[in-house]
């Protein structure tokens, strides 16, 4: 399975260094101290285009027929699925870490104090609807394709932005008193309980095929 | 002989198609050409066998164990070489190596890269940049690479040019030359297959028409040339399929000593594999 990995990240080398160019443009611009472009706006965007990178790895799968070609190695349709949603997690991981990173560099570049643990919940927020996200997206993938599944996850994405604009100020009042260092702890665990039932499904829907 | 893969009745249903009780004995150090025309199902017995498709029934057997129970093990043994579907051509013969280390126990480096020296393959060049022929190298090097006992090989000859061709069958050849070894080898390029093949599995329309040794099939089967009043005479058990010409017909008949028997005065001569499969498919019958 580890084989798979590095099958993918040969894959995406090309994608992942434009990721970077991205990353550090975007890095460079909070330097700027435009408004409403803080330090956490930052964070979020960041884990959210490392989100994204699994996505680009079945593109590249799609491309060569990998699926086909992968049932001629000696690797289960276990292992394969197992594969991704391990890329998933460690890509969520590598925008973590960044994010961490460059929070800190803005506190101090501020100079103002660094909150280590504001930091890693509000980083594993994010990561947790990363998580979420590719819960929702992965089954979707196998079931319907890359290409069509890349349609599902804007319509996924932007639903619940929807779903919170449309929702009035008391109840956006009544979520502002909720204590959201609890969630921020919770919420990511609960994120992995939903990637371990979508990581079923997927290898459900994955097993049946036919390459 | 000992079978390295055998076939069992392999069944696999599709709306507008069946393949239908397959049955492929692959013996120790031989090559099996497995011939058809474009959709009798060569490529459908080849996924069924691996496992690429559900099959709906049947049996497959590696080195006497059951596919289905041990298949990742199983294929560490196996090597398929499929048209279309292959690594990401963007990467190069050292990196796809790096990959495949991690995944068959017996892989070798200094093979593969003698191999990749023998076959004039640049080992850090993309994939993209290779011509049909060396991408049809990279794949054997690999096959051999991680000493496979059994090479499959779906059309790995079509779209490549004559020498190229030849050489290749070389490759297959020395392959087998390790008696533990086989070949099932998928064409419609039948004079490859005359060259190299030990035995011919010949799929219509998703079943199996024959399957014998080259020799007995071309020593079995006969081309009769003659008039039309002579093919009447002719047994018609004996005719698998006919041609009319404006004076003559040319028909092939099975048991070709036994018609040469009865009626010497016909000239019966050596099919090729093409002449067996055409008629087999598309001659007149009677």
């Amino acid at each position: 399975m580890i084989s798979l990995l590095k099958k993918d990240f040969y894959n995406l080398r090309s994608y992942l260094k434009t990721i970077l160019i991205l990353v550090v443009f975007f890095t460079l611009l909070g330097f700027l101290k435009i408004e409403m472009y803080d330090s956490s706006f930052l964070s979020g965007m960041l884990i959210i285009i490392f989100t994204m990178i699994p996505i680009a790895s079945f593109t590249y799968d799609l491309q060569s027929k990998w699926d086909a070609f992968c049932q001629t190695l000696p690797v289960t349709r276990k292992e394969i699925v197992l594969g991704k949603y391990i890329l998933s997690l460690l890509t969520i991981g590598i925008g973590f870490v960044l994010s961490f990173i460059m929070n800190i560099v803005y506190s101090l570049w501020m100079k103002e104090p660094v909150d280590i643990s504001m930091i890693i919940s509000s980083n594993g927020m994010v990561s947790a609807v990363g998580i979420i996200i590719q819960s929702i997206i992965l089954p979707l993938i196998y079931k319907f394709g890359v290409e069509k599944g890349r349609i599902i996850l804007i319509i996924v994405c932007l639903a619940p932005t929807f779903l919170f604009m449309s929702l009035g100020e008391g109840v956006m009042g009544k979520l502002a008193q909720w204590d959201w260092q609890v969630i921020s702890y919770a919420f990511p665990v609960f994120a992995l309980g939903i990637m371990v039932l979508s990581y079923t499904i997927s290898y459900k829907i994955y097993n049946a095929k036919d390459f | 002989m000992e079978a390295l893969l055998e076939v069992k009745q392999l069944t696999k249903n599709y709306q507008n198609f069946t393949l239908d009780r397959v049955d492929l004995t692959i013996p120790k150090g031989s090559i099996v050409g497995f011939i058809g025309e474009n959709g009798a199902g060569k490529t459908t017995t080849i996924k069924a066998i691996i496992g690429a498709i559900h099959k709906d029934a049947g049996e497959v057997y590696l080195l006497g164990k059951p596919f289905d129970r041990g298949k990742k093990d199983l294929m560490q043994e196996v090597a398929v070489v499929m048209e279309g579907s292959f690594f990401n051509d963007e990467l190069t013969p050292n990196q796809i190596a790096h990959i495949l280390r991690g995944l068959y126990r017996k892989w070798k480096d200094e093979t593969f890269h003698r191999y990749l020296q023998k076959f004039k393959l640049p080992p850090s060049k993309k994939v993209k940049e290779f011509s049909k022929g060396m991408r049809m190298k990279l794949s054997i090097a690999i096959a051999l690479s991680h000493d496979a006992k059994l090479l499959i090989l779906d059309e790995p000859t079509s779209g490549l040019d004559p020498i190229v061709r030849s050489e290749i069958l070389e490759i297959f050849q020395d392959f087998i030359i390790d008696e533990n070894r086989s070949i099932l080898l998928s064409s419609h390029i039948t004079t490859d297959l005359e060259k190299i093949a030990d035995y011919i599995a010949f799929i219509h329309n998703g079943k199996i028409l024959l399957n014998e040794t080259k020799d007995d099939l071309l020593y079995n089967y006969g081309l009769v040339k003659c008039s039309f009043d002579q093919f009447k005479k002719l047994d018609e058990s004996k005719v698998i399929g006919y041609k009319k010409g404006s004076f003559s017909i040319e028909a092939l008949v099975r048991d070709k000593k036994v018609v040469q028997r009865n009626h010497p005065d016909l000239l019966v001569e050596n099919p090729t594999i093409e002449d067996i499969m055409l008629y087999f498919v598309r001659g007149d019958h009677s």
